[in-house]
């Protein structure tokens, strides 16, 4: 506890110093050259740049099985990476049922030129709609240096050995300068997020155990009955649907898991285990029971739908929960909107025995395979694809598609540091100028920079240190600096990558007959119809045998196995 | 035998010959739906493969009767059916009696009223337009504990004690989702009944009020026999949808751990077992044409049984 | 004809009760239009029954942002009223012919086409059959899959068989042709069906967006309620890793949407035009006087 806080004052000395040695620094003559702003040791993120010349004009399709909007054509960065490649992007995004779309895409053969694989990424592996990559690669200096440390992971997915798909998310960039933390993007996983006034009325406290967490709730609950004239929600489960990791996964941290889904795995022997049956479920949910006893758990937490949840976060009387901040951040949003700073959350690392856990707070995670895009079977001309996605690497290309336009969406400041004006910000914050105006569009669906450009530069405006501390609400600059926080990212200490990809993502690359996916459907039904009934129970003990009784008979161990197999596969590939 | 044969078929010929332009205009139609509904049936084969669509149809591994024996060994398989049975009855006769209801009542609205009725109409048919996310959020929101119009009315006029969970009682689920049906569809439903009124001839309500019969006698002996043959027909029709109880209210409403045991229908269950693995298009086709026999089945009953009762037949 | 006072009461009570009816089933659609003209973020916090709290028209700016709107309407409107005519038009004469009691394929063409309601090849085989046809991505394929539907022939058959036969037999005693009968005889006297049928056929062409997805995605072929699922599915990308600017914006910006108040926004869009169709038709749901038909 004392270590960590002297850990994180560190930081934040570290960081003040940081921000006054990039003010000390020399101005950059031209920030497009590339001079960095801060002189860094060897490091070089600096890309390749082909003669100029004026390619011919080429349309590619694209298809992405995910949600998104296509830019119009009229979009400036669009026209702008146009001049410099010669390429449009029809994009098509997914609008209806995955299954169906891809399933008819996969029958028929009517690929389009690029595929932004999605959640469909196993769909479209199994069924050979891309073409393989291994031979194009090295010969795209932009595109070789980003996946050249990864080709393994790359390939690791597929099962022949080859590389179909391209991550477009991971590959981040660092200059090792002793300030790269700060410009990871705020922590916005799992925990139990818990409001800033309960823990500012205890007295800046930070709760580690799980039972000390309960008791907090409950004791400010006794004194705030009501919070602005509408009952107190102590805590909330949301359990509708898929969402119902609010429900089930906190079990997995507090024994100090990474969030795999449904299942610890051992971090020495990489032994898997589901844990919804095991002891350490068993106590949270007994802790639930107990509290929901007490009346500080709402029965109607069960039935409430996503839009109702939200509508109880955003009048400030709930607590606490356990979920992930993007899932309720609309709700918090409103808090933020209306002021009530005191009322949005910050994480906690909660445990049985009190040591405090970084839950998802993963450095680096670096290229994890699959999680991306390739190039189908069926593309018109895979060499100007890959010049094309070659191009969008390029820092010049990257900054027009994240920062915009110099000196119209972005200034550079007198130390070489990209800054924008509160008119630049509030245009990024408009979706519609965003999409007529901004390139995020494209870069969002291709290979793209992370971390940090050559001239030390945040690769996007969102991890720009200077433009999120602008961006701190005084409550929130008092309130960390209470503990000696930067931002509420520090609540979680942070740990490094354990090296295979987080459980609940290998299922979306797994062979469509693998035997894992039927049982983990059961198992899912299972917790899903028993669990709000154990936390509700009269009689706990009763309950949880009962649940525990219907575990037994579903055969989960061999789901364990696969997964152990699934992960050794992975990691002997690299 | 054999001359009654030929007499027969001399007959089929005559009658033939005699409804010339009635074929020539069908024939057209026997090519549209054999075309548009039929060709694609070769589909069908999916339930006994273990379908890939990365293969052709030749490079299919057949697997048989497997995916029904999963349907049918799946130990959900008899709730899910118990819940669209359930709901899929609820819906039919609760939906059928509004509507017809309904359309008794707002045909009442004439002379002066007339204005009114169109009115009335045009505005019952309204919530049909919205989507069942924007009707089912408004449902959720009449029935919650926190801030429920229903729940705080049932206090204000101390018909209860405290606050009903509506949203977790598995002994309402069901009518929850008959009356949503019938707030969306009622007043979409009773136009067709409204159109058939139109064909009964206005002579039979005179006749009818001399005969001494009241307002209620009149739509019970008059309007109601007017238009039985339409309702029996759209009974039938419907009767062989048995097994499609609805997916996205029983979906958006029905997926809290403590209704899921009555909300799944069989759509819902075949959509989740399914997804994302091989055998997902198969099992769907399988559960489909399960589905289909079903249909069939209860279309035959349903119109042998109102032939039995000398009404008008499907077929 | 007079009312007596017996009348007057039902009437009041009926009124009454029609009354109950008409705010039940007004509210969903009033709610949705307050939902779409109030702040996005502000309708998060719920509660809202009867007024806007926060007026805003930023979530139909969301919407008519770029042109794609207005071409959409055009191919759903073009879509509807061709589909209506030709669908009401085919159903009718196909329910003609099968109303003939002693049409000599009549049973076996009402099975043939009662079953084409009850099974479904799936829509792989459906997507080889329009592409085999050369209909994918073609204006045809809205058109030509619709251009009958056998429960409204059924309907429709049911309504002739409920009319005094006579009508029809006089006709064929004159020597008219089947498709003369049809156009002089049957279509005036059927119009208060054929008229539900019209809406039937018009609402279900108008707000059909999935042969859009699988069959018609191309851009110039989209079609309104495509746009708006379009426009949708965008909103919803919670979840998914978002740009961390998202994240940023969403926090501090003073505009933003919602799935919920885009949807609200554009049902309001998509639903008025068909909307107002119904009390045109409304005019046909009188009785016909048969005796002016026979002229």
């Amino acid at each position: 506890m004392k270590k960590a806080k002297i850990l994180a004052l560190l930081m934040a000395v570290a960081m003040i110093v940081a921000v006054l040695a990039a003010c000390a620094a020399p101005p950059a003559t031209d920030s497009s050259s590339g001079t960095p702003a801060t002189p860094t040791p060897k490091q070089d993120t600096q890309t390749t740049e082909p003669a100029d010349k004026k390619p011919e004009p080429i349309t590619f399709t694209m298809f992405v099985a995910g949600p998104g909007e296509a830019p119009p054509a009229s979009n400036k960065i669009v026209q702008k990476i146009k001049e410099i490649t010669g390429v449009t992007i029809d994009f098509e995004f997914l609008v209806g049922d995955m299954e169906q779309k891809v399933g008819i895409m996969i029958a028929s053969g009517d690929y389009p030129d690029f595929i932004g694989a999605g959640q469909a990424r196993g769909r479209f592996l199994n069924a050979g709609s891309f073409a393989a990559l291994d031979d194009y690669l090295p010969k795209y200096p932009n595109l070789w240096k980003h996946y050249e440390p990864y080709l393994d992971t790359l390939r690791s997915i597929s099962a022949d050995n080859k590389i179909y798909i391209l991550d477009i998310w991971g590959r981040q960039y660092w200059l090792n300068d002793g300030q790269d933390d700060f410009y990871e993007g705020d922590y916005n996983g799992p925990a139990f997020w818990i409001q800033k006034d309960v823990l500012a009325w205890d007295g800046y406290s930070h709760p580690v155990k799980l039972d000390d967490f309960f008791d907090l709730l409950e004791r400010y609950y006794k004194e705030h009955p009501t919070i602005d004239g509408q009952p107190t929600l102590p805590f909330e489960i949301h359990s509708q649907d898929w969402r119902s990791f609010c429900l089930k996964n906190a079990p997995q941290h507090l024994i100090g898991g990474r969030n795999e889904g449904d299942v610890v795995v051992h971090p020495d022997t990489l032994k898997v285990e589901i844990y919804q049956n095991k002891w350490y479920a068993r106590d949270y949910y007994k802790k639930l029971n107990e509290v929901f006893k007490k009346g500080m758990i709402h029965p109607e937490t069960f039935t409430r739908n996503y839009d109702q949840y939200l509508s109880v976060i955003s009048t400030g009387r709930v607590l606490a929960m356990f979920d992930q901040q993007w899932n309720f951040q609309d709700g918090e949003s409103v808090l933020v909107a209306e002021g009530k700073i005191n009322r949005t959350y910050v994480p906690l690392g909660l445990s049985y025995d009190g040591t405090k856990y970084a839950y998802n707070r993963v450095r680096n995670e670096g290229i994890i395979g699959g999680n991306g895009m390739g190039i189908s079977v069926k593309c018109k001309n895979i060499e100007r694809a890959m010049e094309f996605m070659d191009a969008l690497l390029r820092e010049d290309v990257h900054r027009l598609m994240y920062w915009g336009i110099e000196g119209e969406d972005y200034y550079v400041d007198a130390n070489g540091r990209y800054r924008r004006t509160p008119e630049q910000k509030a245009n990024f914050d408009n979706p519609d100028w965003r999409l007529a105006n901004a390139g995020a569009v494209i870069g969002d669906q291709f290979p793209k920079l992370e971390g940090r450009y050559s001239n030390g530069n945040a690769c996007s405006p969102g991890n720009q240190p200077e433009e999120r501390l602008e961006n701190q609400f005084p409550y929130d600059k008092e309130f960390y600096q209470k503990y000696g926080f930067y931002s509420k990212s520090d609540f979680l200490p942070l740990i490094d990558h354990p090296g295979y990809p987080e459980v609940w993502s290998i299922f979306s690359t797994m062979e469509e007959d693998n035997i894992a996916k039927p049982i983990f459907d059961q198992i899912t039904d299972l917790q899903n119809r028993y669990l709000p009934g154990v936390i509700m129970a009269d009689d706990f003990d009763a309950a949880w045998e009962e649940y525990v009784k219907r575990y037994d008979s579903i055969d989960y161990p061999a789901l364990e196995r696969e997964i152990e197999r699934q992960i050794q596969m992975r990691l002997k590939k690299k | 035998m054999s001359t009654r044969n030929l007499s027969s078929k001399n007959e089929f010929i005559r009658q033939v010959r005699k409804q010339k332009g009635l074929i020539i205009i069908a024939a057209p139609f026997f090519i549209y739906f054999f075309i548009f509904s039929y060709l694609p049936l070769w589909g069908l084969t999916m339930a006994f493969q273990n379908y890939k669509p990365q293969f052709s149809f030749f490079e299919q591994e057949w697997v048989g009767l497997r995916h029904f024996k999963n349907l049918f060994t799946d130990p959900d398989f008899y709730r899910v059916m118990r819940n669209t049975l359930g709901m899929s009855i609820i819906n039919l006769a609760l939906g059928f009696i509004t509507a017809i209801g309904f359309a008794l009542l707002i045909n009442e609205l004439t002379g002066k009223l007339y204005g009114f009725k169109r009115v009335v109409q045009t505005i019952s048919y309204m919530p049909h337009f919205l989507s069942w996310i924007i009707v089912c959020g408004l449902v959720s929101n009449v029935l919650a504990m926190d801030d429920g119009i229903l729940n705080e009315l049932l206090l204000a006029f101390g018909l209860i004690k405290e606050k009903i969970h509506f949203m977790g009682r598995p002994d309402l689920f069901w009518w929850i989702v008959g009356f949503t049906n019938v707030w969306k569809s009622m007043g979409w439903n009773s136009i067709i009944y409204l159109a058939a009124i139109t064909s009964i001839d206005p002579a039979l309500y005179e006749a009818a009020a001399i005969d001494g019969y009241g307002r209620f006698g009149r739509m019970w002996h008059v309007t109601l026999p007017g238009i039985k043959s339409t309702i029996i027909i759209l009974l039938i029709l419907n009767a062989g949808w048995i097994l499609n109880a609805g997916f996205e209210i029983q979906y958006i409403l029905g997926t809290n751990g403590m209704v899921l045991d009555v909300s799944e229908t069989i759509d819902i269950f075949v959509l989740k077992r399914g997804f994302g693995r091989t055998g997902g298009f198969a099992f769907g086709t399988a559960a489909g044409m399960f589905k289909s026999v079903v249909s069939a089945v209860v279309l035959i009953l349903c119109n042998k049984i109102a032939g039995w009762l000398e009404e008008e037949k499907l077929v | 004809m007079r009312k007596s006072l017996g009348d007057k009461i039902i009437d009041g009570i009926i009124v009454f009760f029609m009354c109950l009816i008409v705010i039940a089933m007004i509210y969903p659609m009033w709610n949705t239009l307050i939902v779409s003209f109030n702040d996005a973020r502000d309708s998060i916090k719920g509660g809202l029954y009867l007024w806007p709290r926060k007026w805003s028209l930023f979530n139909y700016q969301s919407i008519f942002k770029t042109d794609k709107i207005f071409k959409a309407f055009l191919i759903s409107v073009s879509r509807t009223v061709l589909t209506t005519i030709l669908n009401v038009f085919f159903s009718g004469l196909l329910a003609y012919v099968l109303s003939h009691k002693d049409f000599v394929f009549r049973r076996f063409l009402t099975v043939f086409m009662v079953m084409t309601m009850y099974i479904n090849a799936g829509l792989i085989p459906q997507y080889f059959l329009y592409r085999s046809l050369g209909l994918i991505n073609t204006f045809w394929v809205y058109i030509l899959p619709s251009l009958v539907g056998a429960f409204n022939v059924i309907v429709i058959r049911t309504y002739i068989n409920s009319l005094p036969a006579s009508l029809v037999e006089s006709a064929k005693i004159d020597g008219a042709s089947e498709m003369r009968i049809y156009f002089s005889i049957i279509i005036p006297l059927c119009l208060p069906v054929l008229a539900t049928v019209a809406l039937w056929v018009a609402v279900g062409a108008w707000n059909s967006w999935f042969d859009s997805f699988i069959f018609a995605p191309k851009q110039e072929l989209s079609t309104l309620q495509y746009e708006m699922m379009k426009i949708i599915a965008s909103s919803m990308q919670t979840g998914v890793r978002q740009p961390d600017y998202i994240a940023e914006a969403s926090q501090q910006s003073r505009n933003m949407v919602t799935p919920n108040s885009l949807r609200a926004a554009m049902t309001m869009v998509a639903t008025v035009p068909i909307l107002i169709v119904y009390p045109f038709l409304q005019k046909y749901f009188v009785t016909v006087n048969i005796g002016s038909v026979k002229e």
